[in-house]
């Protein structure tokens, strides 16, 4: 028998500083972060605050981040407490903000579609529950897999499943009433 | 083609498609924008995936060294500030002049600093005499 000898790489070769993981993994999502404190709170001054304050508080705790199994998951994760914690203190101000926001609820979802796509989209979402409109967001929007926004919202796989697929089902039933309208006009 | 897209719709709606058919989706009508229902919502979705803050985002380290060089920097500037002014309070030390003729000279000095602090008070004064001498005339016209 022959032995075989290996060499092991030395521990920097192989794992990446702390500082260097916050550059690499953290950074490049910061929009993303932004996008899913926006669908959340509606607003977006608030949106970037909340997200500057989880980039400090990831930066914080940035020797985690080699023990993370996905940092994007992770950084969603702080952004959604982080969110939900802001709506807490600031209850009133979200919701009078949120109303100069709504799309003229005198349009019909066809007059709205052809004016503002964005606007319809966001009227149909705002009719969802909560945490649909939430897998929703993650998957079509920031295309996570499906276990990243199981970790991110601390859901099973199937639940996931479902709720994007209710999302879908209300979304299409929309597109079809618009269709069914545009013909009949 | 078409019949692709069609299936790969009917797999979206059915909740039953994969990360990379969405992907050929949204790169189908990126390329192809379309103007029906469907096309518009597709048109939506790839605009909410190109949203981005007005304002760039601070890092978190350049921000906490900033901060900290600038409490550094007030710092220094106020140790100088108080080194200076502890000198100047030691320079101002009592002094006793023998010669009369030195003691008349500095008093002289000292008194024509002030009366120079003073005249300069007595001009706007006689400004604003002249003002009111003119004010005067005219009410008593009228």
């Amino acid at each position: 028998m022959t032995a075989v000898t290996f060499i092991r790489p030395g521990r920097l070769l192989v794992e990446m500083s702390p500082n260097n993981l916050f550059e690499s993994q953290i950074i490049p999502v910061a929009d993303k972060m932004y996008r899913f404190a926006l669908s959340i709170l509606k607003e977006t001054d608030s949106a970037h605050d909340v997200v500057q304050e989880c980039l400090a508080k990831i930066w914080k705790n940035r020797n985690k981040l080699s023990d993370i199994q996905s940092p994007e998951a992770w950084a969603m994760r702080i952004t959604r407490n982080q969110c939900y914690d802001w709506v807490k203190t600031n209850r009133f101000t979200v919701l009078s903000e949120n109303e100069s926001n709504k799309p003229n609820s005198d349009q019909t979802d066809y007059e709205l579609i052809l004016a503002d796509q964005t606007k319809w989209l966001e009227r149909v979402l705002t009719s969802l529950p909560e945490k649909h409109r939430e897998v929703y967001h993650l998957r079509e929007v920031e295309e996570l897999p499906y276990q990243d926004i199981a970790d991110t919202l601390s859901l099973s796989l199937s639940e996931v499943k479902v709720c994007l697929h209710r999302a879908r089902t209300k979304i299409r039933a929309s597109i079809e009433q618009i269709e069914a309208y545009g013909i009949a006009n | 083609m078409e019949s692709r897209i069609k299936e790969l719709q009917e797999k979206y709606w059915a909740g039953e498609s994969s990360l990379a058919e969405e992907a050929e989706l949204k790169a189908f009508f990126k390329k192809n924008p379309s103007m029906a229902p469907e096309g518009r919502y597709w048109n939506a979705v790839l605009k909410k995936q190109k949203e981005t803050p007005d304002t760039a985002f601070k890092h978190p380290n350049t921000s906490s060294w900033r901060s900290k060089w600038s409490v550094a920097a007030a710092i220094t500037v106020g140790l100088i500030a108080a080194i200076l002014v502890i000198q100047d309070a030691r320079n101002q030390s009592q002094f006793t002049v023998e010669d009369p003729k030195e003691a008349y000279e500095i008093t002289r000095k000292a008194l024509m600093m002030v009366s120079s602090g003073l005249n300069e008070g007595k001009t706007y004064s006689k400004e604003i005499a002249n003002i009111n001498k003119a004010q005067e005339k005219v009410t008593e016209d009228k």
